[in-house]
């Protein structure tokens, strides 16, 4: 059965493209020469690597084509079978058109087959035919002997419903629906099972349900002028909450009250109205189709969002067994295990080079901005402008970056990676967006190679990196790309003339730097770029100078040995370099978008800008960036959902996350699964909600009006 | 885009060749943009290179020695790509198709469905029920992972308060660790996001088609259909390469509802190779080639619209 849709999808393929092959060139030759030329190579590719590894010439033929075959069959099948139900959802609305009677009959023999169904779902009811026919027809467990049930329902609620809607007259409506709640009730009580008779019903319960059921029915409808219809199928619902749920089931008689009363009720409450006007079905059918638009991924979220995350807040309550409530424990063994959460190292912080560094670009960002104000204004005040905002910016990321590494643990570094991955990241995308459209060669060449990474899976990403991030015992050849260019530069350090010639080298640059940058201050240009390419340089420099660069170790005996970094181990950094395969993989995300971005900005408004005399660096800081901060939240938002989701690369490149780099995902699960306590399984995750939550409700609302 | 800000022209008005060779190599910008290139290309070209190099050969020393050395070979793919062999990776690129083609096919059905409604049907209530569902792009689905995976295992049952009865909501299907409990868990998960996108272009387009189509007599289905569907396509296949390189790269998910006796998907099986640290670690550089030629392919082919469909209605012009 399998075989053969799949096989009928593969045919149905394979005739829609070569159609659209057939269009294309009708339309386009020259795009069709390209598609041809790109479906060309990959044939020959593939070709190619059929001749080199036979299996994959017999790919078409045996088992394994087979199993593409069954693969075919299960995605048509399951595609066909949720968009199908939404056709005819819509297709059995569309029947309003041939009147209301027709329309109530088959929603009626849709609701019919759905109850009855549920019912014989939950083992509730005897086969119909079991105690009657010997041959026992459709009972058992099959498929058919489970439709039974339905096919009847639909049958008894069809046919009623629609004699309900089909007479003009009260009386005959009211006939219909007693016939119809009688056959009904008949079923119940004849085909229940023993253990689900509901025979000594509970009266005090139940007509307290039934009051209260009649009182809700009256409330819903007060708007209209009937509330007789409300009142008794409320009535009718209440009954059946008493008879059936506050009552014990047991019993040998078929209960007839129970089984007769709510379906009488009910159905005189169906049929009780007159048949509504044109105009009220007009509104229905709007309200109906909004319903079935929004239903399938309505209900996907409620499943698969809503409810777990709900149980799962519930149950964090839990212990690790989920049986007995045990309040915020679970949260207090997550906050006081140092694994997950260690504020003791926080007074390494103020000695810290990340935290000092922080502070020297905090002070150089207001001292820029004070410059600016007074040679502004004349006298001394802030200003705030590119360099000094950018620079008080990034001594904010660093402040956050120096508490992350003494602030360890799990949850911190998850924190860490969210703020460092989302923050590198855009403003990476954002320098490389702006460089590629200025930059004259190559624009669309260079994006593409940058977005790559965003094509490959965090696992491929991992192992890609794991090559650059090797690191081999000192006496061997380094195979990771960074350590051998680490090791090369301690090597070039304790060399002769080679690192004579780089310092000469870098003497040049530096020197052609300054004396470019002096007349562009003189000038009052902007050389705030300059000067931290300068000091950058300058630095590497004097480092090699003292030939303290790169990694290289000293013995006691004054041998050099090369020293490689273990890129993946060293606490807390380790963590950073792996959130470096990240920030590879998604800057091409935050390019590509802000790219577009920034072409969409109106040229004119860019021109005016300069020509009121505007840098550039200003004019992209006051007239560019102002415009792209709709699309920043976009990156940003999209950006924090990738992130807050990171487990694929700690646990492939961070080796599980056991050299103090763990973070959240991989902590749940191992609790969940490896440790087997699933009260901190679930606590965790509603931590990681509770973090990202107010950045989302920010992002959130400001998508929201960026919409409106 | 931007000339450079000194253009130096001759008295003629067109560059001589050594002037144009000049600025070319001038462009500051072109030279930063190249070289942030090539720092982002090393690590794929390293991982790239090594798929054709031998076991010895990758841990001895670091890729571009193959120049050096001449010994490229294809043995790595070999090892992966034979049927019956320990590490082949034949069955699970199936397996991931069959997961990453409903999942792409069915989120981006109802998303368009739910788009459509948000947009353009009038419903009461219809701004708050959006931002609801806008709000659940703040749920992290690790908080929902188990939960749907013990749906999968069991089903569900709902026991009503007060009484000992309990009602079976969702019968068991038997789900767990087939891929359909894979793709079902994306569509779920990818639905706030996918309608947001969504909505974002399905709402700009022009009202007065909507409103000539209504005084034609159609109804929603039949605008839906005949008009919002042809509109949205470069929105729709854009955002389909989108959620179809998520699912295919997914680890997370897959991981979680699939267990070792079920087949599993290309990222999962490598994640299982890396893990395996000694014997397999020269193969892992061809699965992950492998892994990533079919998003590759995908991401080259159709470039143009997977931008443009990520860009959807978030930028304006």
């Amino acid at each position: 059965m399998l075989k053969i849709l799949g096989t009928i999808t593969f045919i149905a393929l394979v005739i829609l493209a070569l159609r659209a092959w057939a269009k294309l060139f009708k339309a386009d030759q020259s795009k069709f020469l390209k598609v041809s030329a790109f479906i060309a190579a990959i044939v020959v590719l593939f070709a190619l690597a059929g001749v080199e590894f036979g299996d994959l010439g017999d790919a078409f033929s045996g088992e394994k084509f087979e199993r593409v075959l069954d693969m075919l069959g299960t995605v048509l099948i399951s595609v066909l079978a949720c968009i199908g139900l939404w056709v005819v959802s819509n297709k059995l609305l569309g029947t309003l058109r041939f009147g209301w009677d027709i329309f109530v009959g088959i929603m009626g023999a849709l609701l019919g087959a759905l109850l009855f169904g549920v019912l014989r779902g939950n083992r509730a009811v005897f086969p119909i035919f079991a105690d009657r026919d010997p041959i026992e027809l459709f009972s058992g467990t099959g498929a058919l002997g489970n439709l039974e049930w339905p096919i009847a329902g639909a049958l008894v609620f069809g046919i009623g419903g629609y004699a309900m809607r089909r007479f003009g007259r009260r009386e005959l409506r009211l006939l219909a629906a007693v016939v119809t709640a009688v056959v009904t009730g008949y079923l119940l009580a004849h085909y229940l099972k023993p253990w689900h008779r509901p025979n000594n019903i509970d009266w005090i319960s139940t007509v307290i349900t039934t009051i209260v059921g009649a009182g809700a029915g009256a409330v819903v409808r007060i708007r209209r002028d009937d509330q007789i219809p409300g009142i008794l199928m409320g009535a009718g619902f209440g009954f059946a909450v008493g008879a059936w749920m506050l009552s014990p089931w047991q019993g040998i008689d078929s209960p007839w009250v129970a089984a007769m009363v709510p379906p009488l009720l009910v159905a005189v409450g169906v049929a009780w109205p007159a048949n509504p006007s044109s105009r009220i079905v007009g509104y229905f059918e709007n309200r109906a189709r909004a319903t079935v638009f929004l239903a399938p991924a309505m209900i996907f979220l409620l499943i698969s969002l809503v409810i777990p995350a709900i149980r799962t807040g519930l149950l964090s309550f839990k212990d690790r067994r989920s049986t007995e409530w045990v309040g915020v424990e679970n949260y207090n063994t997550l906050f006081s295990d140092p694994k997950s959460f260690d504020v003791s190292g926080w007074t390494n912080l103020f000695t810290s080079n990340l935290f000092i560094l922080a502070v020297v670009t905090l002070l150089a960002g207001v001292l820029v901005g004070f410059l600016n104000g007074w040679r502004r204004n004349g006298s001394p005040g802030f200003e705030s402008t590119p360099a000094s905002t950018s620079g008080m910016l990034f001594a904010a990321f660093l402040f956050v970056s120096a508490s992350m590494a003494v602030l360890r643990g799990t949850f911190f570094n998850n924190l860490w990676w969210v703020v460092t991955v989302v923050s590198v990241a855009t403003v990476a995308g954002l320098l490389i967006a702006v460089l590629a459209d200025r930059a004259t060669i190559g624009e669309k060449a260079a994006k593409s190679l940058i977005f790559m990474p965003m094509a490959i899976s965090f696992v491929g990403a991992s192992i890609v990196w794991r090559l650059q991030y090797q690191a081999r015992p000192p006496s061997k050849n380094q195979t990771g790309v960074l350590n051998a260019v680490w090791v090369g530069l301690g090597r070039l350090g304790q060399s002769g003339t080679a690192r004579i010639v780089v310092l000469l080298v870098l003497a040049v640059i530096i020197a052609a730097l300054v004396a470019r940058a002096i007349p562009r201050a003189r000038q009052g240009l902007p050389f705030v770029g300059s000067a931290i390419t300068i000091i950058v340089l300058g630095y590497l420099f004097f480092r090699l100078a003292d030939r303290r660069i790169g990694g290289y170790a000293i013995n006691a005996a004054g041998e050099f040995s090369p020293e490689p970094v273990l890129f993946l181990t060293n606490q807390p950094f380790n963590n950073v370099f792996l959130m470096i395969i990240m920030i590879w993989m998604q800057t091409g995300f935050a390019m590509v978008i802000l790219s577009a971005a920034i072409k969409a900005v109106p040229q004119e408004l860019i021109e005016s800008a300069k020509v009121d005399g505007a840098t550039e660096s200003q004019s992209f800081y006051n007239v560019t960036l102002p415009q792209i901060i709709p699309t920043l939240g976009v990156v940003v938002t999209t950006m924090i959902v990738q992130v807050t989701k990171v487990y694929d690369i700690v646990k492939v490149a961070g080796q599980g996350g056991r050299f103090g780099n763990n973070v959240l995902a991989n902590e749940m699960f191992e609790q969940s699964f490896a440790f087997g306590n699933i009260g901190l399984g679930w606590a965790i995750p509603v931590v990681l909600f509770l973090t990202v939550l107010p950045v989302m409700i920010y992002n959130i609302r400001r998508m929201q009006k960026a919409q409106l | 885009m931007a000339a450079p800000a000194i253009s130096p022209r001759g008295a003629t008005g067109s560059p001589t060749l050594g002037q144009r060779i000049y600025q070319k190599l001038s462009d500051v910008p072109a030279w930063a943009l190249w070289i942030l290139v090539l720092v982002w290309t090393i690590p794929s070209l390293g991982l790239f290179v090594n798929s054709f190099r031998g076991r010895d050969a990758q841990r001895n020393d670091a890729f571009w020695n193959i120049i050096s050395e001449q010994d490229a070979t294809f043995e790595n793919y070999r090892s992966v790509l034979s049927a019956g062999a320990t590490n082949d990776l034949t069955d699970s690129l199936i397996t991931s198709f069959a997961i990453a083609v409903p999942a792409t096919i069915i989120p981006i059905a109802f998303a368009a469905f739910a788009a459509y409604a948000f947009a353009w049907i009038d419903f009461k209530g219809r701004e708050w029920f959006f931002i609801a569902t806008i709000a659940l792009l703040a749920i992290p689905l690790q908080v929902a992972l188990i939960p749907l995976l013990q749906l999968y295992n069991g089903g569900a049952a709902f026991s009503v308060p007060f009484t000992d009865k309990t009602l079976t909501m969702l019968p068991f299907f038997d789900l767990s660790g087939s891929a359909e409990a894979v793709w079902l868990t994306h569509t779920g998960f990818a639905m706030p996001f996918s309608i947001f996108l969504l909505h974002n272009y399905i709402s700009q387009l022009p009202r007065e088609i909507f409103e000539s189509a209504r005084i034609d007599g159609a109804d929603h289905f039949t605008t839906f259909w005949r008009l919002v569907v042809p509109l949205s396509i470069p929105a729709l296949a854009s955002f389909a390469i989108f959620q179809f390189l998520w699912t295919w790269n997914d680890y997370l998910i897959a991981n979680t509802m699939l267990d070792a006796s079920s087949s599993l998907p290309t990222t999962v099986r490598i994640a299982n190779l890396a893990g395996d640290f000694d014997n397999t670690d020269h193969l892992l550089t061809a699965a992950a080639f492998i892994q990533a030629f079919v998003p590759l392919t995908v991401f080259f082919g159709l470039q143009r619209y997977f931008v443009r469909g990520l860009l959807a209605g978030s930028v304006k012009g």
